[in-house]
């Protein structure tokens, strides 16, 4: 009981670290692919999380994210924060939802890449109180379908090699 | 993925391609009239302002091609402003959305707006609209 509890809490701090590294690589070096248009790398994390640890595990590795990569890019409760926890919990919500109604991995993916365009653009409007910001969501929505299907492979081919793993350790 | 699942994407890209075609379509918008809060005198195009914080920390006249370089949260923008038009021409942060948005003039639809940084560049009246929302009217 106690070496499962050990084993949880070291995959849970390992997909947090993962997290955290592949949202900062992706805001520091990668930066937006198209227009405004980023990959989303560390939603491969929390689509694993999901699947692997539940859906508390990936609530807490998704706030680990946002707030530990904020904090060390010295932009914690900056505009830059609050945006970023918009589209992380909108997509965490949409997550939940279609984890509870068995759709696929990919459609969930597609799904969760839209809901963070959509959850950050409505931080935006409010934050900057223009609300002619969400004249950009089609092209966010729009990108958002190829970057979804992109880390919903990714992520499918992670579990495919975690699980297994998982059971003999 | 199952065929609802596609059937769904499907909807959402035709809806996005319809609203792209929407606003690009969407007549444009009305020249915003000069107030008294703008900088003295007429602008040759209109008055533009760049704001920081909840505070307007640069006007600028779009009529007049010049290149501004105001400072952010993160560090400098340098904005150029050609043929009516402006844009960031340089940024100091990691992002470089601002600068990848391109030319904005009086009749685009999206304000620049740099998240690092925490800049948005709008038309005067916009600007002054915000900050009065804000409660930082200057």
């Amino acid at each position: 009981m106690g070496t499962e509890k050990t084993k949880h809490f070291v995959y849970l701090a390992l997909f947090s670290a993962m997290a955290i590294v592949l949202s900062l690589i992706e805001s520091i070096y990668i930066g937006p692919i198209f227009f405004m248009v980023r990959i989303g790398l560390a939603n491969i994390v929390a689509l694993v999380t999901v699947k692997i640890l539940g859906v508390k595990e990936m609530i807490i590795v998704n706030t680990m994210r946002v707030v530990i990569s904020t904090l060390m890019r010295g932009m914690i409760f900056s505009s830059t924060f609050w945006i970023s926890l918009g589209g992380v919990v909108l997509s965490s919500i949409v997550l939940i939802l279609l984890d509870r109604m068995n759709s696929s991995l990919m459609f969930t993916s597609v799904m969760m890449s839209i809901a963070h365009s959509v959850g950050q653009v409505i931080v935006v409007c409010f934050f900057y109180m223009q609300a002619r910001v969400a004249a950009i969501l089609p092209y966010l929505l729009l990108g958002s379908i190829p970057m979804g299907i992109l880390t919903g492979i990714t992520a499918q081919l992670v579990l495919a090699r975690i699980r297994p793993l998982r059971k003999r350790i | 993925m199952k065929k609802k699942e596609i059937v769904i994407l499907a909807v959402i890209a035709v809806l996005s391609l319809a609203a792209l075609a929407i606003i690009r379509f969407m007549p444009k918008k009305s020249t915003p009239a000069s107030s008294d809060t703008m900088p003295e005198g007429e602008a040759k195009g209109i008055w533009v302002a760049a704001v920081n914080r909840g505070k307007a920390i640069l006007y600028f006249d779009s009529g007049v091609d010049a290149e501004y370089t105001i400072t952010g949260n993160v560090g400098d923008m340098t904005i150029e402003v050609a043929d009516g038009m402006w844009h960031v021409k340089e940024v100091e942060c990691y992002d470089y959305t601002c600068k990848n948005m391109g030319w904005a003039s009086q009749d685009s639809l999206l304000p620049i707006i740099c998240l690092p940084n925490d800049i948005v560049i709008v038309d005067a009246e916009t600007a002054e609209n915000m900050l009065a929302e804000n409660g930082n009217g200057n």
